[in-house]
Formats: C-alpha cells, structure tokens, sequence
C-alpha cells in the first residue's frame, strides 16, 4: 500500500519582525493510508505546523510534502484548495462551523464547493453521514444550539462527507471535556477501523493517545519518536528520547 | 451551480441578519439613495416635460436653427446681455426651408426674427392735450369741455404735488412752473381757450406740457414670423382677446402677462399684485410688503381723478362716497385717498368696487385691441425707427396664462420685423451720409442706411436728433436718425414672405423623443448652408438651460451621498470581514476558492444593495404618486414656465426606478470590492489556530 503522505527533510521557518523563528528541523515522516496517527508533543513542539504543511494549507521553508503523490510546494493556490476540497477532511479544534448554517447546510457546505453531486445524491450523503456520526436529528439546527461534542460530531461530518483520502484533526478534544473527548476519539476510530479512513490527529492528552495505532512523538521541532504499529508508550515522559518500539 | 448560488445568497442574507446594526446603517443609506435617485430623476424628468412643453410648443419649437456665423448665442427669452443679440441672419428663409423640412421626423419649419422695440404711451398731459389737440381740429365742443377739465385737473394735482415736495424739501418752489401752473388753472385762460382755441393750445402744448410727468416707454420684445403658420404649429398659443392677425396683414399679438404685470394702469397693477398675494394665503396685516404696496397704489391714486372724464366724476364719487361712509360732496381726491387705505376686512369687496366703477371709466391699458400703437426701435443701422402697427389680439400660452415669462414675447408679422429690425445695405450708406450732411451734421461715422428708407413717399418723415443716452448700441451723444413711418401699407403678399431676412427658423418635430438622432441629421444638412442647430434647451437661454442646471446640481448631490455611502459602506465591511476572519479561512481550509470568498461578500451587499434599493425606489414611487395627486405650486413666476404651468404634476418612469436600482446596486458593488479583496486573502491556516 502506498504512502497518501511522504514528508521528507522538512523545515519550516516563521518570520518573526526582522528574524525567523524555525518551527519544524527537519522532520520526515511517512502516512500510510489506512492508518489512525496520532502526534503528540506538548504545547509549542510545532504539531500544528506539521499537519498545516501535510494539510496542503501552507508549504514547507525546505524540504517536501508529498501529498498523494503530488509535491506541494509546487502547487498554485488554486491546486491547493483544489486538493484540500477533494481529497481532505479538516477537523478543528474549536470546530470552526458556519455560525449562520444549520447543521445539514455545514455539512451540505463542502459538496456544493465541490458541484457536480446531483441534488438526491447531495441530500443522501449528508444525511447518511449524520446519522453515521450520531447527529441526525439535529439537521436543522444551529451550531449555537449544540454541544461541544455534538459540534464536533457535526464538523467529523463536514470533514468526512466528501469521502477524503485524509483527514486531519489539530487537537480535536483539546476544546471538549474527557468524557466527551474519548467518545470523538472513538468515533473517529470507528469510521477508521469500519470505513478505512485516514486519520491524523496531533493530541497532548496522553488518554486519548491510547486508541491511535500509531504516535509520532514531536518535540522542538523534531520527531523524536515515531511509535510505529500502534504500540502505545505507557509512561507519560514524552519528552525522553525512548527508542522506537516494533 | 443554482444550489450554490442559493447557498450564497443564503449566507448573505444570513450574514445581514447576524450583523443588524452595520446591515440596518447600510440599508438606510442605500435606502435613501435609491429614494433619492427616484425622486429626483422623476422630478427632474417632470420639470424637462413641463418646460418642453411651456417653451417648445409655445415659441421655441424642437429645434432652432440660425447663423453659424452669430456673435451671440440665439436666446429667445433674452439672454444676460442687455438689448438685442447679434444673431447673424439667414438671407432667405425660402432657399433653405426645403432642405430643413425634408430631413426625417421634421413636422414643421416655422421662420422667426426677434428685435426689440419700444412702445412709447405718453403721459397723462400730454395724451390729455393731444386729445384736446383733435378735438379742437374737428371742433367738438363738449370733448373740448371735458378735455379741458382733465388738463386743468392734472395742473392742480400738479401743483400741489409741487406745493408738497416745496414743503419737504424746504425750498421755495420753482416760481416759474408755479406762475405757469396757477396760469393754467385760472379762468382767464380757458375764456381764451373759447375764443381762440389754437393759440391757446399752442401756449399749453408748449409752456404747461413740459411740466407733465413723463410718458411710459415699455420694452415689447418681439417675434417676427409668419403668422399663419405660427398659429398652427405652436398649440399652446390662445388668442383670449381680439383675432389672429389675418393672413397678409401687418399687426402685433401682444402678450396678456405683458400687458397685465407691465403695461397696466399702475394703480390697478397694484391692487392685482395684493390680491394675487392674498389668494395664495399673505395677508395684508402681516405683510410689509402688501402694505406698501397699498401705499403706492394710494399715492398714485390722485392720477384717478384726471383721468376720469370729468362727467363721469359725480358716478364714482358717489361710489366712493358710500362705500367710504362720507358725505357725497367730499373732494374726489380725498376719497380716493381714504378709498386706498385698505386692509383684509376691505381689500376684496373695494377691488370689486374698483374693477366695477373706477375700471370702465379710464383707460387701463395704454392701448387696446384694435387700436395701432407706435413700435420704436433701434434698426441694424443704426436708426430709430418707428412704425406704426396694428394690435390684432391679444394671447397666453395654455397653462401659463399667470407668467410674465410666458407671455413677455409678442408676436409680429415678418415684414414688420424687418421693418423694426432694419438691414444694412451699401447702396443706402451714401444716401444717408448725404441725407445727415443737408441735416447739417458734419460727419457721422455710423452712417448707414436701410433698403428701403427713401423708397417711400411724403407718408415717411425723416429726422435728424441727438438723442441723449437713448438707444440701444448707441453712444450717448450719438445723433440719430429718426424714421417715422405713419401710414405704411398696412398689407403684403403672404405668400412671399419667406423670399426674405429671417433670424431663426423653429423645427418642430413629429417625435420628440428622436430629438437627439434629429439634431444630428439636421446639423449636417445645415453646415453647408451656413447654419447651426440648436436643441430648444440652448435656444431659450437660462429657461431652457435650468433643468440642465437642476440636473447637474442634483447629480452632484446625489454623486456625493454616493461617495458618502460608498466610505461608510466600505469601512462598515471591511470591520464585518475582520470579524469574520475565522469563518473565512475555515471556508478556504475546507476548500473553498479565492473567488468564492469574493462572491461571498459581494453577493452580500448585492442582496443588502437589491432590497434596500427596492424597498427606496418604493418609496419614492409613493412620494412622487403623492406629489402627483397633489402637485407642487410653483413659488414663483419663472417656475411656472419650468413647471409647464402654475403646479406640477410630477410622473415617475419605469426607467427612474431601474436607474435607482442600479445606482444602489453599484455603489454596494464598488463599496464592496476592497473588504472582499481583504477577505479572499485570508489565509486558511487561520482555521487552524485555535478560536479567533
Ligand atoms: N504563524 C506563526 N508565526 C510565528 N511563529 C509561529 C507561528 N505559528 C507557530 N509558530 C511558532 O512555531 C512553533 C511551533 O508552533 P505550533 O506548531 O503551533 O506548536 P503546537 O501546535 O505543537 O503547539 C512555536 O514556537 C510557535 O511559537
Ligand atoms: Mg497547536
């Protein structure tokens, strides 16, 4: 099975006034498809900087992100968006919903960007989604009117609606109380595991690092552990230099 | 495609909803904008039909075409130049009609020449002692009675009119005119006057005379042109007194305003102004000016009792007298006086008592229908030219009858025109350098002289005087050649008249709306003719040329609440697009284009734009249909002509209403570009950094 993500010798520099600040040494890192990741790191260690490079919505100071076989860096933003559009599914961690949609319309959102889907055929997956991710009875209502889990049930529809090739999630529990943390987190590891989906997902909460099938460890700017074939370290010590375990 | 455009007049909406306050400050100014734009267009559209309609079917026809040589610019109500504009001329009104008429949508080509002429009314003596001159020629004694009384009732009024400014000015009064007066008033004279009525006449003629106040010379400012075909093509035009002036006739149609507000008994102009003042709600209590008004009407009163024949004294004082509650033996002067002293209580039924008794018994205008009056004017030549002409009728323009400005041109037939308006010809130069030498002036530098100055007989008295600060282009001191001509032949060949001079020729046209497209045409059938056309906007000067200067005024208004609205438009946006930030960079982290974003924003004041525009120019329809049944009276004279009549009746058009849209609809759009040009550049990694 081929890789959907292939990161290689990336660095990624940030101007800061006159100086640059350098959020990512150098980091490789390979995404198979099928695989539910999880990177970790705490606050600063640039985790979201790496999944915006692999998210196709910045490009790497140096380096290559190889996103489905295409480089990145050598795409227009048009392309980009293009590809965000088709073959990516976003997660945030605050949800990011329209406000002004209701649930089916936020969900609907991506599929009329993307055109082409028959009216029927549009109405179909955006139900069928909702009612996957235990939200169909709230179709019409607003996202004011929702829970923070329920929210994000709604947003894990938006990202997965378009049927992407990945799905990237910065942080999606960091908003959420443990309870409802663990639920998202299972959620997604059920359409992973049943439906085959992609997932990558940076985390600090060491619970919720415990369903991923894989943890890549980031730390300054650099991977520092990539745990390979799900094992899941047990000791909470991120930070030390543990061998990677087979 | 359709569900997208949906979604984002959804989002729109939605988006105007969410944020009501900036939608609601928006709204209202797109709002007014289109109202205003409706309005005013229809107003503007309304006040062009009404002045198309006052001058173009009144005088100035569709088009005007005249000299492309002309030093001044063709202005038929007269321009800001005092006198008579150098219009060139056009040689022949017959060579060129054809090639006029021929061009497509032209109805009708009307020949026209406008000069001005003075008519001259004498003053009260002096009409007073021409009559008793006539009578005295026929000998008709009880006239010579009658005259005589008025002659000896203007010298009392005139010296105590003398005894009174003695008395304010507190020098001893002119002896001489005083024992000239008290001469006149004494019996001795008038048992002379039955003895030997020329000599006396003579004395009066020349010593009390020149005493008498001067005549009243008004300006008429004519309109030469074939009067058959005037009537016919100008609609507008009503003949409210007398006739047309028949086919191959010389006369004049005067204008009813002019007669009414210029040439009229001052004193009774005076009571028409107040009751025109009173009707439109002023009254006398509070208004200064009706009160002296009133004043002037009493001062000039005493000329009343001198024009009255003396035989019909004793009718009006009896009037008076009743009226005033005094005995009827009071003085007539003194009644008068007190009769003036007017307020609200009285005015109406002492004006009725003034148009009933006092009006029939004097004359209130110089001349009347019918009678021929003595036009002057300063010839191209350098002439004072008088003819004498006979007044056929008398008319209004429909709608306008209350303007001064509609009814200040009087019509006159061609030849008559270019009798007053006079042709400088080469041949006659040399007559007149001769002709003003045997009048023993050395040299006269603006010599000239008209084709048919010395084509006449005995009937054409020539002469010769210096005519202190008189004319028209003329130098103060400049002599000048007097042509009287008294017995003129009244009639012509109508059918030749257009072989001749005329100034200007009035192009009516079958469509009006196709004004522009004829112009056009006609302007290039009249370069090789030595013409220009000119729409009837240019060719009646400042009238046709208001709505024009309305238009630009309110266009400018309307351009600034533009602008206005299109900074606080764009300010208002470009604050709602950094609220949005997050919004705008999650809809491109999940894919969404530059473009839409873009079409995000704009679609939202296009809707904002569309509604608010809809629900103005609403609005504005309703305010105009209202002003429409209603109409708005016209404050003054001049706005009569500009309104089309004394209210307008304003009509709104589809076309306001699309024009109001539109208007509203590019100002949201060009507000919108900068805030929508901001929100496509927000970068999609904002999404990911946490909550705003
Ligand atoms: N837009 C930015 N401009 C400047 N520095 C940035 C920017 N984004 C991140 N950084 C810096 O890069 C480093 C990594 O940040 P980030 O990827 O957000 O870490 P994490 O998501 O693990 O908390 C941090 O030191 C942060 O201060
Ligand atoms: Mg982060």
């Amino acid at each position: 099975m081929s890789a959907i993500i292939e990161v290689q010798g990336v660095i990624k520099d940030y101007p800061l006034g006159k100086l640059s600040v350098r959020a990512l040494h150098g980091v490789d890192l390979t995404i198979a498809r099928g695989e539910f990741t999880a990177i970790a790191g705490p606050s600063g260690s640039g985790k979201t900087t790496l999944l915006n490079l692999i998210g196709c919505v910045d490009v790497p100071t140096e380096g290559t992100v190889v996103f489905d076989g295409a480089v990145t860096s050598k795409l227009s933003d048009r392309e980009l968006t293009r590809l965000r559009l088709e073959k990516l599914g976003f997660i945030f961690q605050s949800f990011n919903l329209v406000a002004v949609l209701s649930v089916f319309q936020n969900v609907e959102l991506p599929l009329l960007l993307q055109g082409g889907i028959g009216n029927d055929e549009r109405k179909k997956r955006v139900v069928d989604i909702l009612d996957r991710v235990g939200i169909g009875k709230y179709i019409g209502h607003r996202p004011n009117e929702l829970s923070g889990g329920q929210r994000q049930r709604v947003a894990i529809a938006r990202a997965l609606v378009t049927r992407p090739k990945l799905v990237l999630a910065d942080e999606p529990t960091a908003n959420l109380d443990s309870v409802t943390g663990g639920q998202i987190l299972g959620l997604m590891k059920e359409l992973n595991q049943q439906q085959g989906v992609t997932f990558l997902f940076s985390t600090h909460d060491h619970r919720v690092m415990e369903l991923a099938g894989r943890i890549v460890q980031v730390q300054d700017g650099r991977v520092v552990d990539d745990g390979k074939q799900g094992k899941t370290p047990t000791s909470a010590s991120a930070a030390a230099p543990t061998p990677a375990a087979h | 495609m359709f569900a997208l455009v949906r979604l984002l007049v959804h989002l729109g909406l939605q988006s105007l909803k969410a944020h009501r306050s900036k939608t609601l400050i928006v709204g209202g100014l797109m709002t007014f904008g289109a109202f205003l734009v409706v309005v005013s267009l229809a107003l503007l559209e309304s006040v062009e039909r009404g002045t198309r309609q006052s001058v173009v079917e009144s005088i100035s026809g569709d088009i005007q075409i005249y000299d492309k040589l002309a030093k001044d610019k063709l202005s038929l109500f007269g321009g800001f130049t005092f006198g008579t504009e150098e219009l060139g001329n056009i040689p022949s009104f017959n060579k060129v009609k054809d090639a006029i008429a021929a061009v497509d949508n032209v109805r009708a080509v009307v020949p026209m020449g406008i000069a001005t002429a003075g008519v001259k009314s004498p003053g009260d003596l002096d009409h007073a002692l021409d009559d008793l001159r006539k009578a005295v020629d026929v000998g008709d004694r009880s006239q010579i009675h009658d005259l005589s009384a008025r002659v000896k009732s203007i010298a009392r009024v005139l010296l105590e009119q003398q005894a009174k400014q003695a008395a304010i000015t507190e020098t001893a009064a002119s002896s001489e005119s005083k024992v000239l007066l008290e001469r006149a008033l004494s019996d001795e004279l008038w048992a002379d006057m039955d003895r030997d009525p020329g000599g006396t006449l003579d004395w009066l003629e020349s010593k009390l005379g020149p005493l008498g106040e001067q005549g009243n010379q008004a300006f008429m400012r004519l309109v030469g042109t074939d009067m058959p075909t005037f009537e016919k093509v100008f609609n507008r035009v009503r003949i409210v007194e007398g006739t047309a002036v028949p086919p191959g006739a010389r006369g004049v149609l005067v204008g009813k305003s002019l007669l009414d507000k210029r040439l009229k008994f001052s004193v009774a102009m005076f009571l028409d102004l107040v009751h025109n003042e009173r009707t439109k709600g002023e009254t006398i209590a509070t208004s200064t000016v009706l009160k002296e008004t009133l004043q002037k009407a009493q001062r000039a009163s005493p000329r009343i009792a001198y024009l009255l024949p003396p035989r019909e004294v004793p009718a009006v004082k009896d009037a008076l007298a009743k009226e005033l509650a005094q005995p009827p033996s009071t003085e007539l002067v003194p009644l008068l006086s007190s009769f003036f002293q007017m307020d609200d209580a009285n005015f109406e039924r002492r004006l009725k008592l003034f148009y009933d008794v006092i009006g029939p018994r004097i004359q209130l205008y110089p001349f009347k229908v019918g009678d021929t009056i003595t036009l002057s004017s300063f010839t191209k030549s350098g002439y004072l030219k008088s003819m004498n002409v006979k007044v056929y009728g008398v008319y209004t323009v429909q709608g306008l009858d209350e303007s001064i400005i509609a009814g200040a041109l009087s019509l006159v037939d061609l030849v008559t025109f270019r009798e007053l308006y006079g042709q400088r010809t080469a041949v006659l130069d040399d007559e007149l350098a001769a002709m003003k030498k045997s009048a023993g002036i050395k040299e006269v530098d603006r010599g000239t002289a008209e084709a048919d100055l010395f084509g006449g007989d005995d009937d054409i008295a020539v002469t010769v005087k210096t005519v202190e600060g008189s004319g028209v282009g003329t130098g103060s001191s400049d002599p000048v050649i007097e042509k009287v001509v008294r017995d003129e032949q009244m009639t012509f060949d109508q059918n030749t008249v257009g072989d001749g001079l005329v100034l200007s020729i009035a192009v009516m046209l079958k469509d009006p709306s196709k004004l522009r497209a004829t112009l056009a045409a006609l302007s290039k059938v009249c370069e090789p003719l030595g013409l220009q056309a000119v729409d009837w906007q240019q060719a009646t000067g400042f009238i046709g040329q208001i709505t024009l200067v309305v238009r630009a005024v309110l266009m400018t208004a309307i351009f600034i609440l533009f602008l206005v609205t299109i900074v606080i438009l764009n300010n208002s946006m470009v604050m709602a697009t950094l609220e949005r930030v997050s919004e705008f960079g999650t809809l491109r982290a999940i894919g969404a284009q530059r473009g839409f974003v873009n079409a995000m924003v704009v679609f939202e004041t296009a809707v904002l734009g569309f509604l608010s525009g809809l629900f103005g120019a609403g609005l504005g329809v309703a305010f105009v249909t209202w002003l429409h049944g209603v109409g708005i009276p016209a404050p003054a004279d001049l706005l009569q002509v500009v309104f089309g009549g004394p209210r307008l009746y304003p009509t709104v058009e589809a076309s306001n209403v699309v024009a109001g849209l539109v208007a509203t609809l590019i100002v949201g759009i060009l507000a919108t570009l900068y805030p929508a040009r901001l929100a496509t550049r927000v970068q999609p990694v904002v999404a990911m950094q946490g909550k705003d």
